[in-house]
């Protein structure tokens, strides 16, 4: 049950917030030709909604974190501040990328490291941050490279798609607070799909990083510690891997609603089928005999 | 000679009559916990209106008891997994990071610090009790629930009650519709060691 509270701060501020930034950095107004100039504001929309979120859902986070999901804000404040270098200074590509992918394995080892040692030896813990670090940071590159290419509200869409899906899965999974995390940054996208329309928004230089950082996190802290299933995470990271395949190659050539179709297929075909994995795990469970739980 | 074999045959059996019949200790009586007949249940109201009632399944530890309380002692360990409100969904809520995060913190412990007579049957024992991967002094307000006999051991029986704030423990979720204030009872049975 999402209580009024849990709308302002992970739907209504997040999606305000957002747009407010959007609309200062992208300017629909703008004479047409100008340069865009606001790739600043994407890593500071995406940050700032997942931060109203969290102050809404659990208050202000602990320091030092104690409980792991009191690193996320600190992961996305982070996060903000390298996609903020990359927006606003001019970034040698291999710094760009290197600085990225330790940005993303820092996340996860921040947020596998509380594990205790009697279930997840050191080797299973580097193990995890090896996989998650190349197939993330892989990810998050080829999604980087098309962003520089792409404007518009189509990155976003498929971005949106995704994380609602995650956000959907995670609250069903037995995490509210993750699903409204999730919830948060599902609301701020929504703004981008909708600022894009009109701008040439771009999700480049920083935006997808701190999406992705965190979107990798949510999904690790619900496999670890709440009840994500391994098929519905593998089913999320399927859709981010394809999102991240979507333009590449052949696929970058088509045209129309072919390349729409195509793009939104790849993106929401593993995303819808882990909403309904999860769905029907949750019917099920309510049907075991010990009634409704709505939070 | 037959002086000195009378008065050691006495001897020896004074020796071998103390050690079959030990007298009273000078110590307290140590018990190990029961687990299949200690609980423990919490109380938490839910969105301002009626108290909830949970309970966890795994409990052990040990505790002593001796006339002098000061000379008491209580520890206990519960596995966080084991939370048990009747519904599968809600349990799995409060094992995931919105509450207990049993992954990361698969125990709850207590243990006392100073146990000191208070009026009536009653002790209050100091202790700290960490939870969510905090510690914070707590005082339960403990009583001899009463002491027997099972399967040729002395077992004895004690409840403790108190209440904690589960925001002082970092348990700050759903702060609107839970309330801060856990109400808590762990009844103990112990088998003499």
């Amino acid at each position: 049950m999402l209580t009024l509270r849990d709308i302002i701060f992970a739907v209504g501020l997040p999606a305000v917030w957002t747009g407010v930034v959007l609309l200062i950095a992208w300017r629909p107004w703008r004479v047409q030709g100008l340069p865009p100039s606001g790739f600043w504001s994407g890593p500071v929309a995406l940050a700032g909604s997942f931060l109203w979120a969290f102050l809404g859902a659990s208050g202000p986070p602990q320091f030092p974190p104690i409980q792991v999901t009191d690193w996320l804000p600190f992961i996305a404040v982070v996060a903000a501040v390298i996609g903020l270098a990359d927006s606003t200074l001019e970034i040698p590509r291999g710094v760009k990328w290197a600085t990225g992918c330790l940005c993303i394995a820092l996340a996860t080892w921040m947020l596998i490291r509380p594990l205790p040692a009697e279930t997840h030896s050191q080797t299973t813990k580097l193990s995890w941050l090896a996989m998650r670090a190349i197939v993330w940071g892989g990810c998050w590159i080829a999604i980087e490279r098309q962003a520089i290419k792409y404007t518009g509200s189509a990155i976003p869409r498929d971005l949106l798609i995704v994380t609602s899906a995650t956000a959907l899965v995670l609250v069903m999974s037995a995490s509210k607070l993750l699903g409204l995390l999730a919830g948060s940054l599902a609301a701020s996208l929504a703004v981008f799909v909708a600022v894009g329309y009109f701008t040439s928004l771009s999700m480049a230089r920083g935006s997808v990083l701190v999406l992705l950082t965190l979107l990798s996190g949510l999904l690790i802290c619900g496999l670890f510690y709440a009840f994500l299933s391994r098929p519905n995470a593998l089913l999320l990271l399927l859709s981010v891997v394809l999102t991240a395949l979507s333009r590449l190659g052949r696929l970058g050539h088509l045209q129309g609603w072919k390349r729409h179709s195509v793009q939104l297929a790849f993106a929401a075909i593993p995303a819808v089928i882990a909403v309904i994995l999860a769905v029907t795990d949750f019917a099920a469970s309510m049907s075991e005999g010990s009634g409704d739980y709505g939070y | 000679m037959r002086i000195v074999v009378i008065c050691c045959s006495a001897l020896l059996v004074a020796v071998a009559s103390l050690a079959s019949n030990p007298r009273p200790s000078l110590t307290a009586d140590a018990f190990q916990v029961d687990s299949v007949h200690s609980s423990m249940v919490f109380r938490v109201k839910h969105m301002g209106t009626a108290n909830f009632y949970g309970r966890f399944n795994s409990i052990s530890g040990s505790f002593s008891l001796d006339d002098d309380p000061a000379k008491s002692s209580f520890q206990v360990q519960i596995k966080t997994d084991s939370v048990d409100t009747a519904n599968t969904k809600r349990d799995q809520h409060l094992k995931s990071p919105d509450f207990f995060n049993a992954a990361q913190f698969p125990t709850i412990s207590f243990k006392s610090t100073q146990v000191k007579k208070v009026g009536g049957e009653g002790i209050d024992v100091t202790g700290d009790l960490t939870l969510h991967g905090v510690t914070k002094p707590v005082i339960a307000k403990v009583t001899k629930t009463g002491s027997g006999g099972s399967r040729g051991r002395a077992i004895a029986g004690v409840e403790a009650q108190l209440t904690i704030k589960r925001s002082d423990f970092g348990m700050t979720f759903a702060a609107d519709s839970l309330g801060d204030e856990v109400f808590i009872i762990i009844s103990l049975e112990g088998a003499k060691q």
